[in-house]
């Protein structure tokens, strides 16, 4: 190639630099000051504790299998474990962390904490499973910082750096701060103090405005795979695996279709894994039973929520 | 050849990589051709690393042009039905793999699903195009290069040039061939720099705005309401633009890195005040392709005013965006919206922003047609965009309460930013006479690069115009 020496193409290196230097001050921003990932990153290590705690009792004592939820955010604060615990007897673990987190990192998080005779209740949120999953980055980011990539699971090299390429905020994250930051409201809704030292998030915030949940009842290819993948990794580990809707808030005048979806929805998880679920399909059209989404019960209900949970494994031969 | 992946730019780097290998070690055998057979090289290289059916069916397409063309040019076959003849061989991949589903079922009705899971190789309709006018060109009595017919390496390259096969734009034999001709690989800062520039105007139109446009862009699932297919209906139409602009852009600047110049496809289309003036703005080689080949060539506004040879022109636009009936249907009502204009406008006199309103109206109204492959749900929305009851208050409500508040804060962020955009593409197309201008300048393309590496969402979606 024909190169003079002052044939430097400046504003083309300047570019490229300034990008890079971009990506690391994100990088830093997504590991070090982003209070979405400060409270996730707090209730994990929460979470993780536990976890250690329950190996350790486990190892000391006879083995009891423990009983691990798994989901978003409607675990996390729909599952008060202590309150299961003591009905069925059995070490109750809350792996509930965020759905927007995806169904993979999720499903790969509580496999790894996985052991014999443990049973893993999957309470994936229905969008996770019957909506195309392309939000990938917070999965990306608490995997990150957390020190598992492997939860992410890529496998070659250009899913790594896609996987590195993560660690940004976002349109999302980035738009959403900027009008909190314009509005003045605090930069994160959840506070780590709601974060009780069994895992649950016992949630403080309120809203108005519920919506309504958004998906399609049918089971897409994806979220097909992960629930096969997931119930099959369970049997090789000696565990047992079932699917429990989470509790949830549908509008009175949509609950008639939205009953329909959701048998064709389990239906579907049926031919996969077993299935539990009341038989309203754990879903109310009272609003003030929730907090600030149709996924998060407000703190007594989460309780009441804990403990219908308690009573439909009861109805399992759990084996106390 | 997805310019939006990692891989992509992975694969080019590789081929680089080897290119650069090769020019240190002298290739005698190849003398002054070397560099056109190392474009060509990464270019099938690459195309490859695409899927063998797309390089493959790529490679017959080219054969069959340039050996088909060459027999007709050296009169060793009959010009009269040597081209139809060439131009039959040319298209059947393009109508087994796009249209052979819709033909069978669409049509006549005959069920064979085996049809309907054929993959459609990525550019077909593009380099098929492509093609074609060479040989129409090379064909014509005007071409210059009538008796010089050029050599095969440099009609592989410009039939299959990496940047531009993909999603276009579709080159004309006059301006990209003679470039071919005289490729060398060289080092040359400008062309990296206005390469560069090109780059990251598309990168941030298709990573910053289409691809999180796309995240919202959901139309089975929203609430049936007018707003909601409204919402729907700006939504594809801002995403579209930005992807296929943004393609065209970083095709522009890659290949601009390699000294080639190709043809800016979008000139700011959404800023035009006319439906006219949007289609000479709005995927420009195309829209010359279809002008010069069948509506000059049907006889133009000499055979019934140029209305027949203009529907038959927006008939085949709609057929080559898709094989289906909702795209024909697309392509119609845009003919029909231009021969309108047409008739309007020689007794009608509204303001600028006026007919702006009324051209962008139509244009998003028509975008339902082209993204609603469904006949059943495309009539629903018509229904509803037609009642007036679905514009109520309550229905407004109901289709605010289907996002989270998170979500309504990102979209009104989102479409500010498409705002500033095409103010941007406005001011520097009425000012300036380039819509790029002020996306151009150093500051600006700084403050691109930062907000598309903060704000590029986490998942990638293929290019658009990669089904056509």
């Amino acid at each position: 190639m024909k190169t003079a020496p002052n044939n430097v193409p400046i504003k083309s290196i300047v570019l490229v630099l300034w990008a890079g230097f971009i990506f690391l001050l994100s990088v830093l921003y997504t590991a070090s000051f982003n209070p979405e990932l400060k409270f996730l990153k707090y209730a994990w290590n929460t979470k993780n504790n536990i976890i250690q705690a329950s190996v350790l009792d486990d190892s000391m004592h006879s083995h009891k299998g423990r009983v691990l939820f798994s989901g978003g955010s409607s675990v996390l604060v729909g599952i008060d474990p202590e309150e299961i615990s003591r009905v069925i007897g059995r070490p109750v673990l809350n792996l509930g962390m965020a759905a927007g987190m995806g169904p993979k990192v999720l499903s790969s998080l509580a496999l790894e904490q996985v052991r014999e005779g443990d049973l893993l209740v999957i309470s994936l949120e229905p969008d996770l499973l019957t909506l195309p999953q392309k939000s990938l980055m917070l999965g990306s980011q608490i995997a990150w910082i957390t020190g598992h990539p492997s939860w992410m699971a890529p496998q070659s090299p250009d899913r790594w750096i896609v996987s590195l390429s993560h660690l940004r905020p976002g349109a999302y994250h980035a738009l959403t701060l900027l009008g909190k930051l314009i509005t003045g409201k605090p930069l994160y809704r959840y506070s780590k103090d709601e974060i009780s030292p069994n895992g649950w998030q016992e949630i403080k915030a309120d809203s108005s405005n519920l919506g309504w949940p958004v998906f399609s009842y049918k089971l897409t290819a994806e979220g097909g795979n992960i629930l096969k993948n997931t119930f099959e990794s369970c049997q090789q580990i000696g565990a047992q695996c079932l699917y429990i809707p989470s509790f949830h808030y549908c509008p009175q005048e949509r609950m008639n279709d939205h009953k329909a979806g959701m048998k064709n929805f389990l239906e579907n998880i049926a031919q996969i894994m077993p299935v539990l679920s009341p038989s309203d399909f754990n879903c109310s059209n009272d609003e003030a039973l929730f907090a600030d989404t149709p996924w998060h019960p407000a703190p007594q209900e989460a309780i009441r929520n804990s403990q219908r949970m308690a009573s439909l494994l009861g109805e399992l031969d759990l084996g106390k | 050849m997805n310019f939006a992946e990692v891989k992509f730019w992975l694969a080019l780097g590789l081929g680089l990589t080897i290119v650069s290998l090769f020019r240190i070690v002298p290739m005698r055998a190849f003398g002054e051709e070397r560099d056109k057979f190392l474009l060509f090289g990464l270019g099938l290289g690459l195309l490859f690393f695409v899927g063998w059916v797309t390089a493959t069916v790529f490679l017959y397409v080219a054969l069959i042009t340039y050996f088909g063309t060459r027999l007709i040019v050296k009169k060793q076959v009959p010009k009269k039905w040597g081209v139809g003849l060439l131009a039959f061989f040319q298209v059947v991949p393009l109508v087994w793999f796009k249209y052979s589903y819709f033909i069978g079922q669409g049509i006549f009705g005959i069920p064979d699903s085996s049809l309907m899971t054929l993959i459609i190789p990525v550019g077909i309709s593009f380099y098929t195009f492509q093609c074609m006018s060479f040989s129409w060109d090379s064909c014509s009595q005007n071409d210059g290069q009538k008796n010089h017919y050029p050599k095969f390496i440099d009609f592989i390259n410009y039939a299959g040039f990496f940047p531009q096969i993909v999603a276009g734009p579709i080159e004309r034999k006059k301006d990209l061939l003679p470039q071919m001709q005289k490729f060398r690989f060289s080092f040359d800062s400008q062309n990296i720099n206005q390469g560069s520039t090109w780059v990251v105007i598309g990168l941030f139109f298709k990573l910053c705005l289409a691809d999180n446009l796309a995240t919202y862009y959901r139309p089975g699932e929203l609430a049936p309401s007018a707003w909601g297919v409204w919402f729907q209906n700006v939504l594809f139409g801002f995403r579209i633009y930005f992807d296929f602009a943004g393609y065209s852009l970083i095709a522009l600047g890659v290949g601009k890195w390699f000294g080639i110049s190709l043809t800016i496809n979008f000139l700011s289309p959404y800023t035009q005040s006319s439906i006219t003036n949007f289609w000479r703005t709005w995927h420009v080689t195309l829209s010359q392709w279809f002008r010069d080949y069948i509506y000059f060539r049907m006889g133009g506004n000499q055979w019934t005013k140029g209305t027949i040879p203009l529907l038959i022109v927006f008939f085949a636009s709609g057929v080559w965006h898709g094989a289906g009936w909702n795209f024909i249907m697309w392509g119609v009502l845009h003919g029909l919206m231009v021969l309108a204009h047409r008739t309007l406008s020689k007794t009608l006199s509204l303001p600028h922003f006026i007919s702006w309103g009324i051209t962008i109206f139509g244009v998003f109204f028509a975008w339902l047609f082209f993204y609603q492959t469904d006949l059943s749900i495309l009539l629903q929305n018509l229904n509803i965009l037609v009642n007036p009851g679905a514009y109520s208050p309550e229905h407004l409500k109901q289709f605010i309460r289907s996002f989270g508040s998170g979500d309504l804060v990102v979209i009104f962020g989102l479409l500010m930013l498409v705002f500033i955009v095409i103010i941007g593409e406005f001011l520097g197309g009425k000012y300036q006479n380039d819509p790029y201008y002020y996306f151009s300048k150093f500051p600006v393309l700084l403050l691109l690069v930062a907000i598309t590496v903060v704000l590029a969402p986490a998942s990638r979606n293929a290019f658009i115009y990669f089904a056509f």
